[in-house]
């Protein structure tokens, strides 16, 4: 067997040991504040330049898998999600640790992500070529389309306070247009700042609003650690064979949403982790224990996330065409070795595409040996005592923002959105919808400038397709089924 | 415990140093030592200190501005393996580190590196496409505010459609555009650059009006044309080998005045009627009034390291056009370059 040979090389000693390296570093990386998969990746980029191929394309592929899992850790246990990535993490997941369930929590988001990653990662193995077709068919304004849905989810996450969800929402999209216009190169709603020149800058933003609100919060509730009175650290992380098969289905389904998701170009993870989380809830019987640390919640995400990484893969090693941008990095690493991506990778160089791949498959072991084993460990950070935990969070959050670009300004701005971030957690304003309007505005904007400016002169043959068609009514029906009993109601009524 | 968790604050306070500062130097101590393996015996090094050099040039790490995101610029890789070969053949003590200053189009790093220190510790990344947004939009680095030291890469423009595509000629697709002004599209990854200049000239050269838009990325428009949502892209020849390779994308013309070698079939926008010329040539340099020794001296280093057989053999398989020029060459190719721009400009300006 071929395949079987591409595997056994990553079994060299040197090999695994860069691999686990990298998932080492990837973990820490991803659940500081602020740092992520793509921090990983770029430090190691040029230490792989002296490695071997297969050895250097396995370490990226290692900081990729955990980089992406290390975020829920943090996001879970003390509601600091670094990026928009992990914006849905803290939905049930910090809930469930203030519940005194945080173990369960760590194991919960540990075998989701691994069934996710594993998921997306089969999908890349087996059917990549015919996937890749996926990447393509989706021009400017079918991307339009289906950012669409992650806007439309905001109405999902905005719960009881509607009138404040709104209008967080609202805010989001203003502060999504300050900086360059994408389309004409011009800055717009700067007022000269050098700062905000070219935007409101995302990682210091969400660092702000989540972590450092967070650091604020603690201050103000002046609690002992962040789980008082309970035992957090009693029990094991490893699930019971029921509560797996409770969240079987939801899991599988979510991986399935990531992985196509994920290979749509720039839809990304928060669309992914959104899109899943809202049709689970949908689906629930009981909707409205969603937000309030139902694991369901915890588990699509953490599935759909992780098996996005799989899904960007497959534009990137077939055409070329990076998914997000930490898989743009991976242009680089191939380039380095001196592998272009497209058909002949996976023919010419087969031996380095598929044990690319199988490092995927590999890294994603790793997440389930350092998430099981490694829970109480993370866990014991809620029983940590405040007065450690908040100069520590406070210390990541501006370490953080200055390394997103290097640019102490941003320093600034992360203290500037902690301060607004604290109000509006005290005064009740919900910051996912906010965050999911800053992120998803931008793109939305762009692609659906771009999609009217080619479709002059030949409107319909752009929007009278099935794609689009199809996407447009999907759209219809997320936008009304939240309000659908309602208007029935309304109807018979009458 | 709190041994522990002394540990782990440690530990993630360090990642997170270590984390910004390997951003920005993208180098570190142990791939340049493991990096030794192939030393290179072979003679081809052939690098004289000028008489007037600083006898202990470089006693400091030399700062390369790069002024977008790096990663997956071909030409970075290639300048990080010159830089590296040097390094190691001229046993200098410190390294060239990669400083990324990215935004605005590449506004920040440029202008930094205009107004750096001259004292030959500072190079940047300047492609000819930096004097036509320097003349648009009369900022500071323009063509005299830099001794160009070596050129790396050069890229013809091209202009390519997707492989089902009706149009097969040049012609055919401004035929169109002239049937049916505004509608036929045509990306570009930016609408004031080199590519954005290019069509504009072919517009006048041709009377035709296409609908020129503006992408992110040139992966972004190489998805759209290949998809069919794009009718045409203009880019350069190094973006498009692979899509043109795995057969979904075909080529119409190209920029430079003579034929390339990836696409020889293809003609160029010359031969097909149209006096315009685009090609992007990507040099390094240093801000104006750099000692010209160190100049020389550096122009010397990256050809002798072009030329050596490690480095070619490294970039065998990468998708790069290798047009090296040293430093007379490339300083009188710049400035041609730029008051050709200016007569353009002054006669018709782009913006």
């Amino acid at each position: 067997m071929e395949l079987l040979s591409y595997f056994t090389q990553l079994l060299d000693p040197q090999t695994m040991m860069w691999i686990f390296i990298g998932a080492v570093v990837g973990v820490i990386l991803g659940a500081l504040p602020g740092m992520s998969a793509t921090t990983g990746i770029t430090i190691f980029l040029p230490l792989t330049f002296s490695l071997p191929p297969v050895t250097g394309l396995a370490t990226l592929a290692a900081i990729y898998v955990t980089g992406s899992y290390g975020g829920n850790i943090t996001a879970v246990l003390i509601n600091t999600p670094g990026t928009s990535d992990s914006l849905f993490m803290v939905l049930d997941g910090y809930p469930m640790t203030l519940k005194g369930e945080g173990l369960k929590a760590i194991g919960v988001t540990t075998l989701t992500a691994f069934v996710g990653g594993v998921i997306g990662t089969v999908a890349l193995l087996m059917i990549a070529p015919q996937l890749a077709r996926i990447a393509v068919i989706f021009g400017p304004f079918e991307l339009f389309l289906t950012v669409m849905m992650g806007i439309i989810i905001i109405i999902g996450i905005v719960k009881e306070e509607v009138m404040k969800g709104l209008m967080s929402a609202v805010l989001g999209f203003l502060c999504s247009m300050v900086g360059l216009d994408g389309l004409t190169g011009k800055s717009r709603f700067s007022f000269g700042i050098s700062a905000i020149h070219d935007e409101l800058p995302m990682v210091p933003l969400v660092l702000g609003l989540f972590a450092c609100a967070q650091v604020f919060m603690l201050v103000a509730e002046n609690k002992e650690s962040i789980v008082i009175g309970k035992d957090t650290l009693k029990g094991s992380a490893w699930l019971s064979l029921k509560e797996m098969k409770d969240l079987a289905f939801e899991t599988v389904r979510s991986s399935v949403i990531g992985t196509v998701v994920g290979i749509i170009p720039a839809a990304g993870t928060t669309i992914a982790a959104g899109l899943s989380y809202n049709l689970a809830k949908r689906a629930d019987p009981d909707p409205s224990s969603f937000g309030k640390g139902n694991p369901k919640g915890l588990a699509t995400v953490s599935a759909a996330n992780n098996a996005v990484v799989g899904g960007s893969m497959v534009p990137l090693l077939t055409l070329g065409i990076p998914g997000n941008g930490t898989s743009a990095l991976f242009l680089s690493g191939l380039f380095i070795h001196g592998l272009a991506p497209g058909n002949k990778l996976f023919t010419d160089n087969a031996a380095y595409a598929y044990g690319l791949l199988f490092a995927f498959l590999l890294a994603n072991v790793f997440i389930l040996i350092f998430g099981m084993f490694g829970a109480k460990a993370f866990v014991y950070v809620t029983k940590m005592p405040s007065s450690v935990l908040i100069p520590i969070i406070a210390a990541l959050c501006v370490l953080g923002a200055y390394s997103y670009r290097c640019l102490p300004s941003d320093m600034v701005i992360v203290l500037i959105t902690g301060v607004v971030g604290y109000y509006m957690m005290r005064t009740r304003f919900p910051i996912a919808p906010f965050v999911l309007a800053f992120v998803l505005g931008k793109s939305a904007e762009i692609y659906l400038r771009r999609a009217v400016m080619l479709m002059n002169g030949k409107v319909s043959s752009v929007v009278l397709q099935p794609l689009p068609l199809v996407l447009i009514a999907i759209d219809i029906i997320m936008l009304v089924a939240p309000f659908w009993k309602d208007i029935v109601k309304a109807v018979k009524k009458r | 415990m709190k041994r522990l968790m002394a540990m782990l604050l440690a530990l993630t306070l360090s990642a997170g140093m270590f984390g910004c500062a390997d951003v920005q130097n993208g180098d570190n101590p142990q791939e340049s030592e493991s990096s030794q393996v192939a030393l290179d015996t072979s003679t081809s090094w052939d690098v004289v200190r000028p008489d007037n050099l600083p006898a202990d040039y470089p006693n400091t790490e030399i700062r390369f501005i790069y002024p977008f995101n790096s990663s997956g610029s071909t030409t970075v890789i290639y300048f990080r393996l010159l830089a590296e070969k040097i390094k190691q053949m001229e046993g200098w003590k410190y390294s060239v580190v990669l400083n990324q200053r990215e935004g605005a189009g590449g506004d920040i790093g440029w202008t930094a590196a205009a107004e750096a220190e001259a004292d030959g510790y500072t190079i940047t990344f300047t492609p000819t496409s930096m004097l036509i947004k320097a003349i648009g939009e009369s900022r500071p680095y323009t063509g005299d505010a830099f001794e160009y030291i070596c050129n790396l890469t050069s890229s013809p423009g091209v202009i390519a459609v997707a492989a089902n595509s009706p149009y097969e000629t040049l012609e055919d697709l401004l035929q169109a555009a002239q049937a049916s002004p505004g509608v036929v599209s045509i990306g570009v990854t930016s609408s004031t650059g080199g590519e954005g200049l290019a069509v504009m000239q072919l517009e006048k050269a041709s009377g035709t009006d296409l609908n020129m838009v503006p992408f992110n990325s040139g992966t972004e428009i190489i998805a759209a044309v290949s998809g069919g949502h794009c009718d045409a892209l203009c880019l350069n020849v190094g973006d498009i080998i692979t899509p043109v390779e795995d057969g979904s994308l075909k080529v119409l013309a190209v920029g430079s005045e003579e034929r390339s070698a990836e696409f020889p079939d293809a003609p160029t926008y010359q031969e097909c009627g149209y006096d315009v010329v685009q090609v992007n040539s990507r040099a390094i340099a240093a801000p104006a009034g750099t000692d010209p020794a160190i100049v020389q001296y550096l122009s010397d280093c990256f050809k002798a390291a072009a030329n050596s057989p490690d480095v070619q053999q490294q970039i065998a398989d990468i998708p790069l056009e290798l047009d090296f020029m040293s430093h007379e060459e490339v300083q009188a190719l710049f400035m041609d370059s730029y008051e050709e721009y200016l007569t353009l400009w002054n006669t018709s300006p782009w913006m």
